[in-house]
């Protein structure tokens, strides 16, 4: 066989490529997987929800541990105030 | 809900052959195509409300075909990759092996030409590839494939005479191998 032939009758092949039809048992399986997408919390929205709860709950215990080391600092404050406002010296 | 189930069965009646023919172009395996028509239509039924006239349906579908086809391609490859401890395969488009040729719509006496031919087209670039199949196997007009595409009509026609070009000097290589050989 010659080059050319050779060539020529592999690309003419395409030609005799028929349509053909899908299984009928497909559209059941694209129904499945649309009522999964539908029933599913998607990867992305999963990920969505536990970075929220996790900052949520970053930013309760930044104030909480914040507010009582103001509230340590303010008793400090006033005993020290307290002392140094003594009326009488028993020395 | 009722109207846009009913309007996505008529898109999946009118268009399934379309879908499904032009993912086995991509694959030439039947479970693979089965696998892309499902991920075709599931988005479809996903992006129905975003659909915006501006195209054709069918040439919207084709879009999404061609996309998933070279998404699930790649998607193999790395796969493949991963399997042999990260060794990248010297041609990127090499998945599609002769041993998982299954094309339903190829008679058996052109069996081992469409093979050949397949395999020349598997080495093509990601455009050349989509160009060449809708062009010669599709058989789609210039203006449709640059409408699919997103492309201009002299970037396809350029696409097309250099994917000719490439499996010309392919199916060379074939010829003078397969003369050796005998």
């Amino acid at each position: 066989m010659k080059k050319d032939d050779f060539i020529k009758s592999i690309l003419e092949s395409s030609n005799s490529i028929k349509k053909v039809e899908p299984n009928i048992a497909l559209w059941n399986k694209i129904e499945t997987k649309i009522y999964e997408a539908e029933n599913t919390i998607s990867n992305i929205n999963f990920w969505q929800i536990a970075a929220s709860i996790v900052l949520l709950i970053s930013v309760n215990a930044y104030f909480l541990f914040n507010q009582n080391s103001i509230d340590n600092k303010n008793t400090a404050q006033q005993l020290v105030k307290i002392t140094n406002n003594q009326l009488y010296s028993y020395e | 809900m009722n109207s846009k189930k009913d309007l996505f069965t008529s898109i999946y009646e009118k268009n399934k052959g379309l879908v499904y023919n032009l993912s086995l172009h991509y694959v030439q395996n039947i479970e693979d195509a089965e696998e892309i028509t499902q991920d075709v239509f599931l988005q479809v039924y996903q992006s129905l409300e975003k659909f915006k006239n501006n195209s054709s349906i069918s040439t919207w579908i084709y879009r999404i075909t061609v996309n998933k086809s070279l998404d699930y391609i790649k998607k193999k490859n790395s796969k493949k990759r991963f399997f042999v401890f990260g060794k990248k395969s010297e041609n990127e488009h090499e998945y599609l092996s002769i041993s998982s040729f299954n094309h339903p719509g190829i008679d058996l006496e052109d069996k081992e030409n469409s093979k050949i031919l397949f395999e020349a087209i598997n080495s093509l670039t990601e455009n050349q590839k989509t160009a060449f199949i809708l062009s010669k196997i599709e058989e789609l007009s210039n203006p449709e494939i640059a409408s699919i595409m997103n492309t201009s009509i002299s970037s396809v026609e350029s696409l097309i005479f250099r994917a000719k070009k490439s499996l010309q000097e392919k199916l060379e290589q074939k010829f003078e191998n397969y003369r050796k050989k005998k």
